[in-house]
Protein backbone atom coordinates (compact mmCIF):
# COMPACT_ATOMS: atom_id res chain seq x y z
CA UNK A 1 0.00 0.00 0.00
CA UNK A 2 1.13 3.47 -0.79
CA UNK A 3 2.42 4.95 2.42
CA UNK A 4 2.10 8.49 1.29
CA UNK A 5 -1.55 7.92 0.72
CA UNK A 6 -1.97 6.79 4.32
CA UNK A 7 -0.11 9.70 5.77
CA UNK A 8 -2.97 12.23 5.80
CA UNK A 9 -5.18 9.69 7.53
CA UNK A 10 -2.57 9.11 10.22
CA UNK A 11 -2.19 12.82 10.82
CA UNK A 12 -5.95 13.12 11.08
CA UNK A 13 -6.00 10.29 13.67
CA UNK A 14 -3.44 11.92 15.86
CA UNK A 15 -5.52 15.07 15.94
CA UNK A 16 -8.81 13.46 16.88
CA UNK A 17 -9.33 12.73 20.58
CA UNK A 18 -12.06 10.19 19.72
CA UNK A 19 -9.47 8.04 18.03
CA UNK A 20 -7.33 8.32 21.10
CA UNK A 21 -10.14 6.72 23.09
CA UNK A 22 -10.29 3.74 20.80
CA UNK A 23 -6.55 3.40 20.76
CA UNK A 24 -5.86 3.39 24.46
CA UNK A 25 -7.48 0.87 26.79
CA UNK A 26 -10.66 0.17 24.85
CA UNK A 27 -12.79 -2.00 27.11
CA UNK A 28 -15.40 -4.67 26.55
CA UNK A 29 -17.19 -6.20 29.50
CA UNK A 30 -20.11 -8.59 29.97
CA UNK A 31 -21.57 -11.03 32.48
CA UNK A 32 -21.89 -14.54 31.06
CA UNK A 33 -24.93 -16.72 31.82
CA UNK A 34 -24.94 -18.78 35.01
CA UNK A 35 -24.51 -22.00 33.03
CA UNK A 36 -21.22 -20.86 31.53
CA UNK A 37 -18.14 -22.34 33.17
CA UNK A 38 -15.56 -22.31 30.44
CA UNK A 39 -13.74 -19.77 28.31
CA UNK A 40 -12.12 -20.75 25.03
CA UNK A 41 -9.60 -18.22 23.86
CA UNK A 42 -8.05 -18.46 20.42
CA UNK A 43 -5.58 -16.18 18.71
CA UNK A 44 -4.37 -17.51 15.40
CA UNK A 45 -2.49 -14.43 14.26
CA UNK A 46 -1.56 -12.08 17.03
CA UNK A 47 1.50 -10.02 17.69
CA UNK A 48 0.61 -8.54 21.03
CA UNK A 49 0.92 -10.03 24.49
CA UNK A 50 -2.02 -11.71 26.18
CA UNK A 51 -2.62 -11.36 29.90
CA UNK A 52 -5.34 -13.49 31.46
CA UNK A 53 -6.23 -12.96 35.08
CA UNK A 54 -8.66 -14.93 37.24
CA UNK A 55 -10.87 -12.77 39.43
CA UNK A 56 -13.72 -13.31 41.87
CA UNK A 57 -15.94 -10.94 39.90
CA UNK A 58 -18.80 -12.33 37.83
CA UNK A 59 -18.04 -10.53 34.62
CA UNK A 60 -15.55 -11.08 31.86
CA UNK A 61 -13.63 -7.91 31.08
CA UNK A 62 -11.33 -7.41 28.13
CA UNK A 63 -9.07 -4.41 27.69
CA UNK A 64 -7.33 -3.88 24.39
CA UNK A 65 -4.31 -1.73 25.07
CA UNK A 66 -3.68 -0.20 21.70
CA UNK A 67 -6.18 -1.63 19.31
CA UNK A 68 -6.66 0.18 16.03
CA UNK A 69 -9.55 -0.78 13.83
CA UNK A 70 -8.12 -1.71 10.46
CA UNK A 71 -11.30 -0.61 8.68
CA UNK A 72 -10.57 2.98 9.61
CA UNK A 73 -7.30 2.93 7.74
CA UNK A 74 -8.67 1.08 4.80
CA UNK A 75 -11.80 3.09 4.33
CA UNK A 76 -9.57 5.84 2.99
CA UNK A 77 -8.98 3.83 -0.15
CA UNK A 78 -12.33 2.00 -0.10
CA UNK A 79 -10.87 -1.36 0.89
CA UNK A 80 -11.78 -3.43 3.94
CA UNK A 81 -10.33 -6.68 5.18
CA UNK A 82 -12.58 -9.52 4.04
CA UNK A 83 -11.49 -11.65 6.95
CA UNK A 84 -12.72 -9.10 9.42
CA UNK A 85 -16.19 -8.53 7.99
CA UNK A 86 -18.80 -9.53 10.51
CA UNK A 87 -16.19 -11.02 12.79
CA UNK A 88 -15.39 -8.20 15.11
CA UNK A 89 -18.45 -7.94 17.34
CA UNK A 90 -16.68 -6.11 20.14
CA UNK A 91 -15.03 -3.19 18.38
CA UNK A 92 -11.65 -4.27 19.74
CA UNK A 93 -10.66 -6.92 17.22
CA UNK A 94 -12.34 -9.87 18.90
CA UNK A 95 -15.25 -12.15 18.17
CA UNK A 96 -17.16 -13.20 21.25
CA UNK A 97 -19.69 -16.02 21.06
CA UNK A 98 -21.56 -17.30 24.06
CA UNK A 99 -22.94 -20.83 24.10
CA UNK A 100 -24.82 -22.59 26.83
CA UNK A 101 -21.72 -23.67 28.73
CA UNK A 102 -18.86 -21.72 27.27
CA UNK A 103 -17.72 -18.39 25.95
CA UNK A 104 -15.53 -18.32 22.87
CA UNK A 105 -13.22 -15.36 22.45
CA UNK A 106 -11.39 -15.31 19.14
CA UNK A 107 -8.95 -12.80 17.73
CA UNK A 108 -10.08 -11.42 14.40
CA UNK A 109 -7.65 -12.47 11.67
CA UNK A 110 -5.15 -9.95 10.32
CA UNK A 111 -5.89 -7.34 12.90
CA UNK A 112 -4.91 -8.45 16.34
CA UNK A 113 -1.77 -6.44 16.90
CA UNK A 114 -2.93 -5.15 20.25
CA UNK A 115 -2.03 -6.40 23.71
CA UNK A 116 -5.06 -7.77 25.48
CA UNK A 117 -5.72 -8.17 29.15
CA UNK A 118 -8.65 -10.35 29.96
CA UNK A 119 -10.26 -10.87 33.35
CA UNK A 120 -12.23 -14.06 33.82
CA UNK A 121 -13.97 -15.55 36.90
CA UNK A 122 -11.29 -17.71 38.51
CA UNK A 123 -13.41 -20.87 38.85
CA UNK A 124 -13.91 -21.09 35.08
CA UNK A 125 -11.97 -23.62 33.10
CA UNK A 126 -9.77 -22.24 30.34
CA UNK A 127 -8.85 -23.49 26.89
CA UNK A 128 -6.25 -21.16 25.43
CA UNK A 129 -4.73 -21.53 21.99
CA UNK A 130 -2.25 -18.88 20.86
CA UNK A 131 -0.43 -19.25 17.58
CA UNK A 132 0.93 -15.71 17.45
CA UNK A 133 4.24 -14.19 18.43
CA UNK A 134 3.32 -12.44 21.64
CA UNK A 135 3.91 -13.65 25.17
CA UNK A 136 1.20 -15.02 27.38
CA UNK A 137 0.63 -14.67 31.09
CA UNK A 138 -2.14 -16.60 32.80
CA UNK A 139 -2.63 -16.35 36.54
CA UNK A 140 -4.90 -16.98 39.51
CA UNK A 141 -7.17 -19.80 38.31
CA UNK A 142 -8.75 -22.57 40.34
CA UNK A 143 -10.18 -24.70 37.52
CA UNK A 144 -8.83 -26.78 34.69
CA UNK A 145 -6.43 -25.06 32.32
CA UNK A 146 -5.54 -26.15 28.80
CA UNK A 147 -2.97 -23.99 27.06
CA UNK A 148 -1.21 -24.43 23.73
CA UNK A 149 1.22 -21.72 22.64
CA UNK A 150 3.22 -21.80 19.43
CA UNK A 151 5.84 -19.05 19.52
CA UNK A 152 5.97 -16.74 22.50
CA UNK A 153 6.90 -17.43 26.09
CA UNK A 154 4.18 -18.38 28.50
CA UNK A 155 4.00 -17.82 32.24
CA UNK A 156 1.22 -19.62 34.04
CA UNK A 157 1.17 -18.98 37.77
CA UNK A 158 -0.91 -19.42 40.88
CA UNK A 159 -2.99 -22.24 39.46
CA UNK A 160 -4.07 -25.52 41.00
CA UNK A 161 -4.80 -27.47 37.85
CA UNK A 162 -5.40 -29.88 36.38
CA UNK A 163 -3.25 -28.33 33.69
CA UNK A 164 -2.58 -29.55 30.17
CA UNK A 165 0.06 -27.19 28.82
CA UNK A 166 2.14 -27.05 25.67
CA UNK A 167 4.57 -24.61 24.15
CA UNK A 168 6.26 -25.23 20.83
CA UNK A 169 9.04 -22.66 20.61
CA UNK A 170 8.81 -20.53 23.71
CA UNK A 171 9.64 -21.06 27.34
CA UNK A 172 6.98 -22.33 29.68
CA UNK A 173 7.11 -21.21 33.31
CA UNK A 174 4.43 -22.74 35.47
CA UNK A 175 3.89 -22.38 39.18
CA UNK A 176 1.24 -24.23 41.12
CA UNK A 177 -0.25 -22.98 44.37
CA UNK A 178 -1.33 -26.58 44.91
CA UNK A 179 -1.66 -29.58 42.62
CA UNK A 180 -5.19 -30.84 41.98
CA UNK A 181 -5.24 -34.52 42.86
CA UNK A 182 -8.21 -35.88 40.92
CA UNK A 183 -6.94 -35.53 37.37
CA UNK A 184 -3.45 -35.53 35.89
CA UNK A 185 -1.30 -32.59 34.87
CA UNK A 186 0.69 -32.77 31.66
CA UNK A 187 3.25 -30.26 30.38
CA UNK A 188 5.08 -30.57 27.07
CA UNK A 189 7.53 -28.44 25.15
CA UNK A 190 9.41 -28.73 21.89
CA UNK A 191 12.19 -26.11 21.82
CA UNK A 192 11.65 -23.91 24.84
CA UNK A 193 12.70 -24.47 28.42
CA UNK A 194 10.15 -25.60 30.96
CA UNK A 195 10.26 -24.55 34.60
CA UNK A 196 7.60 -25.99 36.89
CA UNK A 197 7.27 -25.06 40.56
CA UNK A 198 5.12 -27.10 42.90
CA UNK A 199 4.70 -26.96 46.69
CA UNK A 200 7.36 -29.27 48.22
CA UNK A 201 4.73 -31.34 50.06
CA UNK A 202 2.86 -32.19 46.83
CA UNK A 203 2.01 -35.87 46.51
CA UNK A 204 2.55 -36.99 42.95
CA UNK A 205 3.72 -39.66 40.58
CA UNK A 206 6.21 -38.10 38.22
CA UNK A 207 6.96 -39.02 34.68
CA UNK A 208 9.68 -36.94 33.04
CA UNK A 209 11.21 -37.29 29.63
CA UNK A 210 13.60 -35.20 27.62
CA UNK A 211 14.94 -36.37 24.30
CA UNK A 212 17.85 -34.01 23.79
CA UNK A 213 18.20 -31.96 26.90
CA UNK A 214 18.49 -32.06 30.66
CA UNK A 215 16.03 -32.51 33.51
CA UNK A 216 16.92 -30.98 36.86
CA UNK A 217 15.12 -30.83 40.17
CA UNK A 218 15.58 -29.83 43.79
CA UNK A 219 12.67 -31.94 44.99
CA UNK A 220 13.16 -35.10 46.97
CA UNK A 221 11.96 -37.67 44.44
CA UNK A 222 12.04 -41.43 45.01
CA UNK A 223 13.09 -42.66 41.60
CA UNK A 224 11.76 -45.78 40.01
CA UNK A 225 14.78 -47.58 38.73
CA UNK A 226 13.26 -50.85 37.55
CA UNK A 227 10.38 -49.39 35.57
CA UNK A 228 12.39 -48.16 32.65
CA UNK A 229 10.95 -48.30 29.24
CA UNK A 230 12.30 -51.50 27.69
CA UNK A 231 12.48 -49.99 24.22
CA UNK A 232 14.09 -46.71 25.02
CA UNK A 233 17.04 -46.82 27.36
CA UNK A 234 19.26 -48.57 24.84
CA UNK A 235 19.31 -45.53 22.60
CA UNK A 236 20.26 -43.13 25.33
CA UNK A 237 16.95 -41.47 25.85
CA UNK A 238 16.22 -40.16 29.27
CA UNK A 239 12.90 -41.23 30.68
CA UNK A 240 12.55 -41.00 34.44
CA UNK A 241 9.69 -41.97 36.68
CA UNK A 242 9.47 -41.35 40.37
CA UNK A 243 7.29 -40.74 43.38
CA UNK A 244 7.01 -37.57 45.41
CA UNK A 245 5.85 -37.68 49.04
CA UNK A 246 4.42 -41.18 48.77
CA UNK A 247 2.75 -40.68 45.42
CA UNK A 248 -0.43 -39.09 44.15
CA UNK A 249 -1.71 -37.63 40.95
CA UNK A 250 0.28 -38.06 37.75
CA UNK A 251 2.43 -35.12 36.66
CA UNK A 252 4.09 -35.69 33.33
CA UNK A 253 6.73 -33.37 31.89
CA UNK A 254 8.05 -34.00 28.41
CA UNK A 255 10.40 -32.00 26.27
CA UNK A 256 12.38 -32.53 23.12
CA UNK A 257 15.03 -29.81 22.88
CA UNK A 258 14.44 -27.65 25.93
CA UNK A 259 15.52 -28.17 29.52
CA UNK A 260 13.06 -29.19 32.18
CA UNK A 261 13.38 -27.84 35.71
CA UNK A 262 11.04 -29.11 38.40
CA UNK A 263 11.47 -27.17 41.61
CA UNK A 264 10.03 -26.31 44.98
CA UNK A 265 7.65 -23.40 44.80
CA UNK A 266 9.16 -20.22 46.21
CA UNK A 267 12.67 -21.70 46.33
CA UNK A 268 15.17 -19.66 44.38
CA UNK A 269 18.26 -21.52 45.54
CA UNK A 270 19.77 -24.80 44.44
CA UNK A 271 19.73 -24.02 40.77
CA UNK A 272 23.25 -23.13 39.81
CA UNK A 273 23.70 -21.42 36.48
CA UNK A 274 24.49 -23.88 33.77
CA UNK A 275 27.31 -23.66 31.30
CA UNK A 276 26.24 -21.95 28.09
CA UNK A 277 24.51 -24.12 25.54
CA UNK A 278 25.11 -24.02 21.81
CA UNK A 279 22.73 -21.51 20.28
CA UNK A 280 19.22 -22.69 19.43
CA UNK A 281 17.84 -22.45 15.92
CA UNK A 282 16.96 -18.80 15.32
CA UNK A 283 13.53 -17.80 16.55
CA UNK A 284 11.34 -15.10 15.22
CA UNK A 285 12.55 -11.85 16.71
CA UNK A 286 10.08 -10.55 19.23
CA UNK A 287 9.68 -7.87 21.76
CA UNK A 288 8.20 -8.72 25.10
CA UNK A 289 7.72 -5.65 27.17
CA UNK A 290 5.46 -6.92 29.91
CA UNK A 291 7.00 -10.29 30.57
CA UNK A 292 10.33 -8.92 31.75
CA UNK A 293 8.97 -8.16 35.19
CA UNK A 294 8.36 -11.85 35.77
CA UNK A 295 11.37 -13.07 37.66
CA UNK A 296 11.03 -16.72 36.70
CA UNK A 297 11.61 -15.91 33.08
CA UNK A 298 14.84 -14.17 33.95
CA UNK A 299 15.84 -17.25 35.78
CA UNK A 300 15.29 -19.39 32.71
CA UNK A 301 17.44 -17.03 30.74
CA UNK A 302 20.17 -17.31 33.33
CA UNK A 303 20.13 -21.04 32.84
CA UNK A 304 20.79 -20.84 29.16
CA UNK B 1 -37.31 -96.14 48.09
CA UNK B 2 -34.48 -94.59 46.08
CA UNK B 3 -32.22 -91.98 47.69
CA UNK B 4 -32.67 -89.60 44.76
CA UNK B 5 -36.38 -89.48 45.22
CA UNK B 6 -36.01 -88.92 48.94
CA UNK B 7 -33.59 -86.09 48.32
CA UNK B 8 -36.05 -84.33 46.03
CA UNK B 9 -38.78 -84.85 48.57
CA UNK B 10 -36.69 -83.33 51.33
CA UNK B 11 -35.99 -80.17 49.36
CA UNK B 12 -39.64 -79.87 48.49
CA UNK B 13 -40.56 -80.24 52.13
CA UNK B 14 -38.35 -77.37 53.12
CA UNK B 15 -39.61 -75.21 50.34
CA UNK B 16 -43.19 -75.65 51.44
CA UNK B 17 -42.96 -75.13 55.14
CA UNK B 18 -40.84 -73.56 57.82
CA UNK B 19 -40.64 -76.61 60.10
CA UNK B 20 -41.49 -79.64 58.02
CA UNK B 21 -42.48 -82.85 59.64
CA UNK B 22 -41.18 -85.89 57.80
CA UNK B 23 -43.64 -88.34 56.33
CA UNK B 24 -43.40 -91.89 57.66
CA UNK B 25 -41.72 -93.39 54.57
CA UNK B 26 -38.99 -90.76 54.51
CA UNK B 27 -38.34 -91.14 58.21
CA UNK B 28 -37.96 -94.85 57.74
CA UNK B 29 -35.51 -94.38 54.88
CA UNK B 30 -33.42 -91.98 56.90
CA UNK B 31 -33.16 -94.53 59.64
CA UNK B 32 -31.64 -96.95 57.18
CA UNK B 33 -29.60 -94.73 54.85
CA UNK B 34 -26.68 -92.83 56.36
CA UNK B 35 -25.98 -90.57 53.38
CA UNK B 36 -29.56 -89.37 53.20
CA UNK B 37 -29.59 -88.74 56.91
CA UNK B 38 -26.49 -86.62 56.59
CA UNK B 39 -28.00 -84.71 53.73
CA UNK B 40 -31.12 -84.06 55.73
CA UNK B 41 -29.09 -82.74 58.63
CA UNK B 42 -27.06 -80.44 56.40
CA UNK B 43 -30.18 -79.20 54.74
CA UNK B 44 -31.76 -78.47 58.11
CA UNK B 45 -28.70 -76.53 59.25
CA UNK B 46 -28.59 -74.57 56.00
CA UNK B 47 -32.28 -73.76 56.14
CA UNK B 48 -31.99 -72.67 59.75
CA UNK B 49 -29.14 -70.36 58.79
CA UNK B 50 -31.03 -68.91 55.90
CA UNK B 51 -34.03 -68.32 58.15
CA UNK B 52 -31.78 -66.61 60.64
CA UNK B 53 -30.82 -64.02 58.04
CA UNK B 54 -33.10 -61.13 58.69
CA UNK B 55 -35.10 -60.06 55.74
CA UNK B 56 -34.31 -56.45 55.00
CA UNK B 57 -37.36 -54.33 54.52
CA UNK B 58 -36.70 -51.52 52.05
CA UNK B 59 -37.56 -48.25 53.68
CA UNK B 60 -40.29 -46.22 52.10
CA UNK B 61 -37.72 -43.55 51.26
CA UNK B 62 -35.87 -45.93 48.98
CA UNK B 63 -38.58 -45.70 46.39
CA UNK B 64 -38.77 -41.93 46.67
CA UNK B 65 -35.00 -41.56 46.45
CA UNK B 66 -34.84 -43.83 43.45
CA UNK B 67 -37.42 -41.84 41.55
CA UNK B 68 -35.86 -38.52 42.46
CA UNK B 69 -32.51 -39.85 41.27
CA UNK B 70 -34.12 -40.98 38.06
CA UNK B 71 -35.69 -37.58 37.55
CA UNK B 72 -32.39 -35.85 38.18
CA UNK B 73 -30.67 -38.12 35.71
CA UNK B 74 -33.33 -37.37 33.10
CA UNK B 75 -33.11 -33.66 33.74
CA UNK B 76 -29.29 -33.61 33.61
CA UNK B 77 -27.78 -32.23 30.42
CA UNK B 78 -26.26 -34.53 27.83
CA UNK B 79 -22.59 -35.28 28.23
CA UNK B 80 -21.72 -33.06 25.28
CA UNK B 81 -22.74 -29.88 27.02
CA UNK B 82 -20.88 -30.88 30.16
CA UNK B 83 -22.06 -30.36 33.73
CA UNK B 84 -21.01 -27.34 35.70
CA UNK B 85 -17.79 -27.33 37.65
CA UNK B 86 -17.16 -30.98 36.97
CA UNK B 87 -13.48 -30.65 37.60
CA UNK B 88 -13.85 -29.46 41.12
CA UNK B 89 -15.89 -32.53 41.95
CA UNK B 90 -13.77 -35.57 42.52
CA UNK B 91 -16.21 -38.12 41.14
CA UNK B 92 -15.67 -39.33 37.61
CA UNK B 93 -19.16 -40.75 37.34
CA UNK B 94 -20.76 -37.43 36.61
CA UNK B 95 -18.83 -36.98 33.44
CA UNK B 96 -20.66 -39.27 31.15
CA UNK B 97 -23.90 -41.20 31.55
CA UNK B 98 -21.93 -44.20 30.29
CA UNK B 99 -19.45 -44.08 33.12
CA UNK B 100 -22.38 -44.21 35.53
CA UNK B 101 -23.87 -47.30 33.96
CA UNK B 102 -20.53 -49.01 33.81
CA UNK B 103 -19.92 -48.20 37.45
CA UNK B 104 -23.35 -49.62 38.29
CA UNK B 105 -22.43 -52.73 36.32
CA UNK B 106 -19.19 -53.06 38.26
CA UNK B 107 -21.03 -52.64 41.54
CA UNK B 108 -23.57 -55.32 40.58
CA UNK B 109 -20.79 -57.64 39.55
CA UNK B 110 -19.00 -57.16 42.85
CA UNK B 111 -22.23 -57.58 44.80
CA UNK B 112 -22.93 -60.80 42.90
CA UNK B 113 -19.46 -62.01 43.65
CA UNK B 114 -19.86 -61.25 47.35
CA UNK B 115 -23.19 -63.06 47.61
CA UNK B 116 -21.74 -65.93 45.66
CA UNK B 117 -18.80 -66.22 48.01
CA UNK B 118 -21.09 -66.11 51.06
CA UNK B 119 -23.16 -68.97 49.70
CA UNK B 120 -20.12 -70.94 48.77
CA UNK B 121 -18.95 -70.61 52.35
CA UNK B 122 -22.12 -72.01 53.87
CA UNK B 123 -22.38 -74.83 51.39
CA UNK B 124 -18.72 -75.54 51.51
CA UNK B 125 -19.12 -79.09 52.81
CA UNK B 126 -21.63 -80.24 50.27
CA UNK B 127 -19.96 -78.84 47.17
CA UNK B 128 -17.32 -81.08 45.68
CA UNK B 129 -13.91 -79.37 45.43
CA UNK B 130 -15.29 -75.97 46.42
CA UNK B 131 -11.96 -74.17 46.31
CA UNK B 132 -11.31 -74.94 42.69
CA UNK B 133 -14.73 -73.67 41.75
CA UNK B 134 -14.25 -70.54 43.81
CA UNK B 135 -10.83 -69.94 42.28
CA UNK B 136 -12.26 -70.35 38.80
CA UNK B 137 -15.09 -67.99 39.59
CA UNK B 138 -12.66 -65.50 41.02
CA UNK B 139 -10.54 -65.69 37.91
CA UNK B 140 -13.43 -65.18 35.55
CA UNK B 141 -14.74 -62.35 37.71
CA UNK B 142 -11.34 -60.68 37.68
CA UNK B 143 -11.40 -61.00 33.92
CA UNK B 144 -14.84 -59.41 33.83
CA UNK B 145 -13.72 -56.57 36.09
CA UNK B 146 -10.76 -55.93 33.81
CA UNK B 147 -13.01 -55.76 30.78
CA UNK B 148 -15.33 -53.41 32.69
CA UNK B 149 -12.33 -51.20 33.41
CA UNK B 150 -11.44 -51.30 29.74
CA UNK B 151 -14.93 -50.22 28.76
CA UNK B 152 -14.75 -47.42 31.26
CA UNK B 153 -11.38 -46.27 29.89
CA UNK B 154 -12.73 -46.38 26.32
CA UNK B 155 -15.74 -44.25 27.19
CA UNK B 156 -13.78 -41.85 29.36
CA UNK B 157 -11.44 -41.15 26.46
CA UNK B 158 -14.29 -39.21 24.85
CA UNK B 159 -14.48 -36.63 27.62
CA UNK B 160 -14.27 -32.93 27.02
CA UNK B 161 -11.46 -32.30 29.48
CA UNK B 162 -7.99 -33.03 28.09
CA UNK B 163 -6.75 -33.90 31.56
CA UNK B 164 -9.53 -36.48 31.97
CA UNK B 165 -8.71 -37.96 28.59
CA UNK B 166 -5.09 -38.32 29.66
CA UNK B 167 -6.33 -39.97 32.84
CA UNK B 168 -8.41 -42.45 30.82
CA UNK B 169 -5.43 -43.20 28.58
CA UNK B 170 -3.38 -43.78 31.75
CA UNK B 171 -5.77 -46.50 32.95
CA UNK B 172 -4.19 -48.78 30.36
CA UNK B 173 -1.04 -48.81 32.52
CA UNK B 174 -2.83 -51.25 34.82
CA UNK B 175 -3.91 -53.55 32.04
CA UNK B 176 -2.05 -56.66 31.18
CA UNK B 177 -3.58 -57.01 27.73
CA UNK B 178 -4.70 -54.62 25.06
CA UNK B 179 -8.23 -55.54 23.99
CA UNK B 180 -9.32 -54.66 20.43
CA UNK B 181 -11.67 -51.93 21.73
CA UNK B 182 -9.01 -50.34 23.86
CA UNK B 183 -6.48 -50.54 21.06
CA UNK B 184 -8.89 -48.80 18.71
CA UNK B 185 -9.65 -46.11 21.28
CA UNK B 186 -5.96 -45.41 21.92
CA UNK B 187 -5.27 -45.31 18.21
CA UNK B 188 -8.03 -42.78 17.74
CA UNK B 189 -6.59 -40.60 20.53
CA UNK B 190 -3.12 -40.92 18.99
CA UNK B 191 -4.23 -39.85 15.53
CA UNK B 192 -7.19 -37.58 16.09
CA UNK B 193 -7.20 -35.94 19.48
CA UNK B 194 -6.97 -32.18 19.12
CA UNK B 195 -4.68 -31.84 22.13
CA UNK B 196 -1.03 -32.71 21.57
CA UNK B 197 -0.51 -33.78 25.20
CA UNK B 198 -3.30 -36.34 24.87
CA UNK B 199 -1.80 -37.64 21.63
CA UNK B 200 1.57 -37.96 23.34
CA UNK B 201 0.06 -39.78 26.33
CA UNK B 202 -1.61 -42.23 23.91
CA UNK B 203 1.72 -42.80 22.19
CA UNK B 204 3.32 -43.59 25.54
CA UNK B 205 0.47 -45.97 26.42
CA UNK B 206 0.79 -47.81 23.10
CA UNK B 207 4.58 -48.04 23.51
CA UNK B 208 4.01 -50.58 26.29
CA UNK B 209 2.44 -52.89 23.72
CA UNK B 210 4.94 -52.22 20.94
CA UNK B 211 5.86 -55.91 20.89
CA UNK B 212 2.46 -56.62 19.28
CA UNK B 213 2.37 -56.62 15.52
CA UNK B 214 -0.94 -54.74 15.28
CA UNK B 215 0.40 -51.98 17.52
CA UNK B 216 3.61 -51.64 15.50
CA UNK B 217 1.63 -51.43 12.27
CA UNK B 218 -0.62 -48.77 13.78
CA UNK B 219 2.39 -46.72 14.92
CA UNK B 220 3.98 -46.87 11.47
CA UNK B 221 0.65 -45.87 9.98
CA UNK B 222 0.36 -42.98 12.43
CA UNK B 223 3.59 -41.21 11.46
CA UNK B 224 2.35 -39.65 8.20
CA UNK B 225 -0.87 -38.60 9.98
CA UNK B 226 0.89 -36.54 12.63
CA UNK B 227 1.30 -32.87 11.88
CA UNK B 228 2.72 -31.65 15.17
CA UNK B 229 6.54 -31.72 15.32
CA UNK B 230 6.51 -33.06 18.91
CA UNK B 231 4.52 -36.09 17.78
CA UNK B 232 6.63 -36.58 14.66
CA UNK B 233 9.87 -36.51 16.64
CA UNK B 234 8.62 -38.76 19.46
CA UNK B 235 7.23 -41.27 16.95
CA UNK B 236 10.47 -41.38 14.95
CA UNK B 237 12.36 -41.83 18.19
CA UNK B 238 10.15 -44.79 19.09
CA UNK B 239 10.45 -46.32 15.61
CA UNK B 240 14.23 -46.27 15.97
CA UNK B 241 13.95 -47.62 19.52
CA UNK B 242 11.89 -50.65 18.42
CA UNK B 243 13.89 -51.02 15.19
CA UNK B 244 10.81 -50.74 13.00
CA UNK B 245 12.14 -50.54 9.46
CA UNK B 246 8.72 -50.02 7.87
CA UNK B 247 8.90 -46.48 9.26
CA UNK B 248 11.71 -45.64 6.83
CA UNK B 249 9.27 -44.72 4.10
CA UNK B 250 7.19 -42.17 6.06
CA UNK B 251 10.44 -40.82 7.53
CA UNK B 252 11.85 -40.33 4.06
CA UNK B 253 8.65 -38.53 3.08
CA UNK B 254 8.98 -36.19 6.05
CA UNK B 255 12.56 -35.49 5.04
CA UNK B 256 11.54 -34.68 1.48
CA UNK B 257 8.56 -32.51 2.33
CA UNK B 258 9.06 -28.76 2.17
CA UNK B 259 6.75 -28.05 5.09
CA UNK B 260 8.45 -30.36 7.59
CA UNK B 261 10.01 -28.34 10.42
CA UNK B 262 13.81 -28.36 10.68
CA UNK B 263 13.91 -30.26 13.98
CA UNK B 264 11.82 -33.05 12.51
CA UNK B 265 13.97 -33.31 9.37
CA UNK B 266 17.04 -33.55 11.56
CA UNK B 267 15.46 -36.33 13.63
CA UNK B 268 14.26 -38.17 10.51
CA UNK B 269 17.69 -37.95 8.91
CA UNK B 270 19.41 -39.37 11.97
CA UNK B 271 16.66 -41.97 12.35
CA UNK B 272 17.12 -43.17 8.79
CA UNK B 273 20.81 -43.61 9.54
CA UNK B 274 19.97 -45.72 12.60
CA UNK B 275 17.26 -47.84 10.94
CA UNK B 276 19.46 -49.63 8.45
Amino acid sequence: MNKLKKLPTLILFSLLPAVGLAAEGAKHSFIPADTVHEVQLTFVESYGDIFIDGTDAKEITIIADDYEQPEDEDEADGFVSVFSIGRDNTGIGLTIEENENSVKITGVPNSASSDYSIRIPHHFSLKVNIMGNGDTIIQNFKGEIEVAVAEGDAVIRNISGPATLHNMNGDLVVSFSEVFQEAPTSITNLNGDTVVSIPPDTQANLQMKSLNSDIRTNLNIAYDTDKRDPYRHNIGQRTVTGVLNGGGVLISLESINGDIVLKKAGDKSGLAPRPPKPPKPPKVKRIRPSIDDVEEVEEVEELN
Amino acid sequence: MKCEKISRQMTALWENSQEPSLPEDVRRHLGQCESCREEWEQLSVLMAELDAVEEVQPSTRLRENFYSMLDNAKAAPESGSGPKNTLIEPTIWKFTPWAGSIAAGLALLLAGFWIGSQQTDSLVESVPQPKTVAAQELESLQGQIESMKEMMAVYMMEQRSASKRIQAVGYTDEMSKLSPDLFEALRQRLNQDDNVNVRLASLNALTRFAHQENVRAALVDSLPRQIHPVMQIMLIDLMVGIDEKRAREPMQQLLNSAITPLEVKDKALRGLGQLL
